[in-house]
Order: structure tokens, then C-alpha cells, then sequence
């Protein structure tokens, strides 16, 4: 069970880290008592949870937030530079083509589409119902990215 | 290749210890031997990210080794230092050394250059 779940958040050799774990509880076991054992368990497994998952995270926030500022100034230039007001589906529209860009350029793309639909559905929420044509196009292109990926990797 | 053929602080530990396991070097006894070596208490996390980062600079190699119940059916993935590691931790400990000569051990908490 802990296996997939390390092995999704991009944990390298876990079956062999899980595997460490467990002779090391089992060890712990004999020295301590069962409860010490156990809480040093779930202590090490919380930590290099959180060591995948922050790694994860700042390689998603390196990888989205300087094209999301380039479109932003982008967008502001052009809208002012023609005298318009913004659109107020413009930030939605941005996250939705930079995170599918970042599912794209990324190794895995597991965490940008949990972090692509979590944007998604804050935005359209603060936003309000205006906006979920807008969310429903951007939706479309999680399969689409998905697959331009697979057709990039079978014909790589 | 490490920089100028050196390694950090934690790599050193690291590099050190699959020395002095020889054979019986994997995940949980590196742990375990820096531990007994320093008293530092590394994440298991912390020695595979560091493994494999030596790994990646040619200074350590790896192979899988058989399970056993108490792993869980587990794997081991055991670790060796290549002659690029030995390169490197002898020029870390002479570095070391280098600046060490002539100083006092411990050294004053007071001391200023």
C-alpha cells in the first residue's frame, strides 16, 4: 500500500526504503516496546512524505510562476495599450494554459493535474458562474495535454 | 563528477559510512551507523536523496539485493563506493586535514581570526 503511494509522489527505490523501514521497526522493536516502534515509523515516513512532497511542490511553483507573471504582464500591457478593461476570466485562463503547459514540461504530471483541477475549481468558485464555460474549456485541455504528451513519448 | 572532486558535509558521512559497511551497505544501516558515529538522527529520506546524488556524480554504485521476511519481502539496495568515491574522500580528508593542522581540538569557542 505505501509503495504506489511513494512511488506516485515520485519516491525513488521505494520499495527498498519501505523495506529499510520495516527491518528497522522490527529491530526498534526488540530494543523498545511495540508503541516506540511504531511512532519512529510513522515519524520517518511522515518526514520523507514531506520531503517528496515539498521537493514536488517547488518544482511546480518554479515551473508556473514565472510564465503566470509573463502572461499576466502580457495581458495588462495589451489591455492598457488598447485602452481596455481587463477580463475578469483573464487570471483563469492564464492557470489553466500555464498549468497545462507545466503537465506538458514536467516529468510527471501527477501533481500538476491535481494542482491544475485545485486551481481550476478555487477560481471558478471566487469568480462565479460566469466563468464556468471558461473552466470547462480549460478542462478539455487536461485529456488534450495528456494526450500530446503519450503521442510525444510513443513517437520520442 | 563532484565539484573541484569534492563532497558536502552530509555526502562525507555518507561516503564514510558505505566505506565502513563494506557489503552491508544499504538504506537502514547507513542510517544506523552515522548514528552510532555522530549521534545525528537522518531521515531515511535523507540518506536515499543523498545516495542518490552520489550515485548521480559517479561516486557510489548500487545493486538490488535478495528480500527477506523481515523487510516484508523487500529487496535491499546495497551500496558501493567506486574508485571515484575513494578519489574524492581522500581528497575531502586531506583538505580537511590541511586545515586542521596546527589547530587545537576542540577548538575555543571564543576563538577569532
Amino acid at each position: 500500500m505505501l509503495t504506489p503511494i511513494l512511488s506516485f509522489l515520485g519516491v525513488r527505490h521505494a520499495e527498498c526504503i519501505i523495506g529499510d523501514l520495516d527491518e528497522e521497526r522490527a529491530l526498534r522493536r526488540q530494543e523498545t516496546t511495540c508503541t516506540a516502534a511504531a511512532g519512529w515509523y510513522a515519524w520517518q515516513l511522515s518526514r520523507l512524505l514531506a520531503r517528496s512532497l515539498t521537493g514536488r511542490l517547488i518544482s511546480i511553483a518554479i515551473a508556473v510562476a514565472p510564465p503566470l507573471f509573463l502572461l499576466q504582464g502580457l495581458w495588462t500591457a495589451l489591455f492598457g495599450y488598447f485602452c481596455l478593461e481587463p477580463a475578469p476570466g483573464l487570471p483563469l485562463v492564464n492557470t489553466v494554459f500555464v498549468l497545462a503547459g507545466t503537465m506538458l514540461a514536467l516529468p510527471s504530471r501527477r501533481i500538476p493535474v491535481s494542482a491544475f483541477v485545485c486551481a481550476g475549481l478555487v477560481l471558478a468558485l471566487s469568480l462565479g458562474p460566469a466563468t464556468y464555460p471558461l473552466l470547462i474549456a480549460g478542462m478539455v485541455a487536461i485529456p488534450a495535454g495528456l494526450l500530446t504528451a503519450q503521442i510525444q513519448r510513443t513517437t520520442a | 563528477m563532484a565539484k573541484g572532486g569534492s563532497v558536502g558535509e552530509f555526502e562525507h558521512l555518507v561516503l564514510l559510512a558505505v566505506v565502513r559497511l563494506r557489503d552491508q551497505a544499504y538504506g537502514m544501516k547507513v542510517r544506523r551507523e552515522i548514528h552510532s558515529c555522530t549521534g545525528r538522527d537522518a531521515s531515511i529520506g535523507a540518506i536515499y536523496a543523498t545516495l542518490e546524488r552520489l550515485a548521480s556524480k559517479g561516486l557510489v554504485s548500487s545493486t538490488l539485493g535478495e528480500s527477506s521476511p523481515e523487510r516484508g519481502g523487500r529487496p535491499k539496495r546495497t551500496f558501493q563506493v567506486t574508485p571515484a568515491g575513494i578519489a574524492a574522500l581522500n581528497r575531502t580528508q586531506k583538505d580537511l586535514l590541511g586545515m586542521l593542522e596546527g589547530l587545537p581540538y576542540p577548538l575555543p569557542e571564543t576563538s577569532s581570526c
